[in-house]
């Protein structure tokens, strides 16, 4: 299974997607803000040198103006003269008109239109001011012009109007050409800065990519190779931080595992002193055969063929102690974990053979329901008996005289299940979740640790399986062990 | 493989939009078509005038400046009367002082000098002459120098060259017709003499130095005091420039040009006129002149 889930987009897509459509805004954005200020400049300039040409043409006019005050000359031949020299010195010029105060056009570029009269509100408003006015217009005949219309006038005193067009075909063909370079710099731009970040973008991801790998490939009990650290810069920080990570994990693994050990010894010895009291009756029972033997001996030592019965009792009640305490060493002795594949059945035997005197003392009745055939798991002998001894004695403990206690062995799927019922006095529904908790116990305080049921679900835990609780007040409680077979 | 359509359908999006924004973007800049903007318009009112009254002017400046400090007297006129006041140049003084003498104009602007030469022979009279910055009709005739010149006295000019304005005008002949007689300075001691023809020519004649000394009216030679140039004599004060009639003026409007003009000097719009009109003026009378007449005639 993959360490992280899988979206729609890989992250570098995403990376890409989303900072490219950010850097494609403001790019977008900031060629647009600059190209409106570059053509407004180059509109209020075009403006500007149209309004200075005619201004600076408006000079001479005007003293043609004033000099026909004095002279007596026909006005309109001088103007006509002055604009169509004035015109066919710059090209840009289409038109130069000139009207007098009646608004008849008393000069201009195209001599058709001479004598002809111009009045609209523009022109209402041109004599009621001595501000030179431009438009931008686009003509029927001179297409995109810029006309500046100016009041011939000094001081008080107007001779006309000056209306002046010039073409604007060039600052149209700036503005396209600007509009044409700063769409191919901003597309440029976009697709230099979108690679970038698609090489960027492939090293980060390629770094985290080498990461995923070795996180996924991670096992805490293996010492990493200098050949699988990371081979970028960015992660090899990473890589060092998560070595040493690893490195107080295994630790405290191995401190747990300790722990743990020394939390199964501890729950062992509390068995075996749970065991103790009836290990002490059985010896108990021989011993007293033994004495009452050595007192019939003492008595009456000459009676050799009685002695010689009384002498073979002994020596079966010392081989009955014998037999009990190499059990009781059998079940204590402490061994290294060793994980072999042991026979559940056989197993369950010896757990009940330690327990035989209570179940015998308390008179219960063991009901074994063993499947067929060898059953069996891959296991520590020890730790599996230590299990089913821990759930046995709770049940002895849990029955009265003359209960009942089942055991059931059998196979679900891969699992081999393990099932212990009582009909004990039952668990509160309310307890069921706690009582796999450590220190948990209903017991009386020094009959039990309350680490039985924890640690046993550990070890089952340990093999891969579980342990599951069905338990009614009153009614009993079903222990089901399930491990893998 | 689903990924990759949605990000070939997201690119085909960003594109569409590009090419869409471009679209507009295009349209909207290649199309700046934009009309006039009216112009804030001066406060204007529409008059029947009853009549056209001319006034003359002599070339005393080039056109343009004329119209510049002379038109703006023409609207006050024209404003305070039923009247439309107009300039009429002239070429020549000779030709104003015809135009006076054949009523083509009501009255005209005439320099001292070219009155007092030509007030008797013309029947011309004086109504009005302008007062100066200080509120009195006179101005002087200065004596300019550059400001580290050695010239000190008249008789420092001495092989020097002088720069004088209009022979029509009093600055244009005080020195020659006055002061050298006072100083007994023969003008052949001069290097070079020569007339510019308007007073501030002379003084930037001066100022660049072209000329060691120049004559200019005082209210000139103030405007270049502070620029490097220095007066180092003054002449008595001689009556302003008058406003001149003749027989032929009629009399009503004359009238009505006498009483705008005495009491022009509190109109806002004096500031616009000419500086030699802009303190106002006061009554003239051909009286006034006949001192400085007999100064430059020489007459006893």
């Amino acid at each position: 299974m993959a360490l992280f889930p899988k979206s729609h987009f890989t992250l570098r897509t995403r990376i890409l997607l989303f900072t490219g459509s950010l850097i494609t805004i403001i790019m977008l954005g900031a060629s647009a803000i600059i190209l409106f200020s570059w053509r407004t400049l180059m509109l209020d300039n075009a403006i500007q040198s149209a309004e200075d040409i005619s201004k600076a043409f408006a000079i001479p006019v005007i003293k043609e103006f004033i000099r026909n005050e004095t002279e007596s000359f026909r006005i309109e031949e001088e103007l006509g003269s002055l604009i169509n020299q004035y015109k066919s010195e710059d090209s840009n010029i289409k038109f130069i008109k000139i009207l007098n105060n009646k608004n008849k056009i008393i000069a201009h570029t195209d001599w058709r239109k001479v004598n002809g009269f111009e009045k609209d509100s523009l022109d209402l408003a041109i004599d009621k001011t001595d501000k030179l006015i431009s438009a931008f217009i686009t003509d029927k005949k001179y297409g995109k012009i810029i006309e500046t219309v100016y009041p011939l006038r000094i001081a008080g005193k107007k001779w006309g109007v000056m209306k002046v067009g010039i073409s604007a075909k060039r600052l149209e063909a700036k503005i396209k050409d600007l509009f044409y370079m700063l769409s191919l710099s901003t597309v440029l731009v976009i697709l230099g800065a979108l690679l970038v970040l698609f090489l960027i973008s492939a090293r980060l991801t390629k770094a985290l990519n080498e990461l995923i790998v070795i996180l996924e490939n991670l096992d805490l009990d293996i010492e990493q190779t200098e050949n699988s650290a990371p081979k970028t810069n960015e992660t090899q920080f990473l890589f060092s931080k998560f070595e040493e990570m690893r490195s107080r994990l295994q630790h405290s693994k191995e401190e747990l595992i300790n722990a743990q050990k020394q939390i199964y010894q501890a729950e062992k010895l509390a068995s075996i002193g749970r065991l103790a009291s009836g290990v002490a009756h059985e010896i108990n029972n021989p011993l007293n055969g033994i004495r009452s033997c050595l007192y019939s001996i003492e008595k009456n030592p000459e009676n050799i063929k009685q002695n010689k019965e009384y002498m073979e009792l002994i020596n079966e009640g010392i081989t009955n102690i014998e037999f009990i305490v190499k059990k009781l060493l059998g079940f204590a002795r402490q061994k290294g974990e060793s994980i072999e594949r042991i026979d559940v059945n056989e197993n369950i035997e010896k757990v009940i053979s330690l327990l035989d005197y209570k179940i015998v003392r308390k008179n219960v009745e063991i009901i074994k329901n063993y499947k067929s055939g060898k059953i069996s798991v891959e296991a520590d002998s020890q730790l599996f008996q230590e299990v089913l001894m821990n759930i046995i004695i709770n049940a002895l403990d849990a029955v009265g005289e003359e209960g009942r206690i089942e055991i059931v062995t059998g196979k679900e799927s891969k699992n081999v299940v393990v099932e212990i019922s009582d009909n004990g006095e039952g668990i509160e529904e309310s307890e069921i979740e706690k009582i796999f908790d450590p220190f948990y116990t209903s017991k009386e305080p020094g009959q039990g640790t309350g680490l039985g049921l924890s640690v046993s679900l550990g070890i089952i835990a340990n093999l891969g399986g579980t342990i599951e609780v069905e338990s009614k007040k009153g009614k009993g409680s079903l222990f089901r062990i399930i491990i893998p077979e | 493989m689903r990924s990759y359509a949605k990000i070939f359908f997201l690119i085909f999006v960003v594109l569409l939009i590009f090419t869409v924004a471009a679209f507009f973007i295009f349209q909207s800049i290649t199309n700046f078509d934009r009309g006039f903007t009216m112009p804030e318009l001066k406060e204007h009112t529409e008059k029947n005038y009853s009549d056209t009254v001319f006034i003359g002017v002599i070339s005393r400046y080039t056109p343009e400046k004329i119209y510049q400090g002379y038109q703006p007297i023409m609207d006050f006129l024209s404003r305070r009367s039923k009247y439309l006041f107009e300039l009429k140049l002239s070429s020549s003084y000779e030709q104003t002082i015809s135009q006076l003498k054949k009523g083509e104009v009501t009255a005209a602007f005439l320099g001292t000098y070219l009155f007092v030469t030509n007030m008797d022979g013309n029947n011309l009279r004086a109504v009005l002459k302008p007062l100066n910055s200080n509120g009195k009709p006179y101005f002087r005739s200065a004596l300019i120098v550059k400001r580290n010149s050695d010239i000190h006295t008249i008789n420092d000019l001495k092989g020097k060259k002088l720069a004088l304005p209009s022979t029509l005008a009093f600055s244009g002949n005080w020195l020659q017709k006055i002061e050298f007689k006072k100083a007994g300075f023969d003008i052949f001691q001069l290097k070079e003499i020569k007339h510019f023809h308007y007073h501030n020519s002379v003084a930037k004649q001066v100022l660049m130095g072209n000329f060691d000394a120049g004559v200019v009216k005082d209210r000139v030679a103030n405007e270049y005091v502070g620029k490097g140039i220095k007066a180092i004599l003054y002449s008595e004060p001689i009556p302003g420039s008058p406003i001149v009639i003749s027989r032929k003026s009629d009399k009503e409007k004359v009238k009505i040009l006498e009483r705008a003009l005495l009491s022009a000097k509190s109109d806002s719009s004096v500031k616009s006129w000419d500086t030699e009109f802009s303190n106002g003026f006061t009554k003239a009378e051909n009286k006034d002149y006949l001192e400085i007449k007999k100064m430059i005639l020489g007459e006893k």
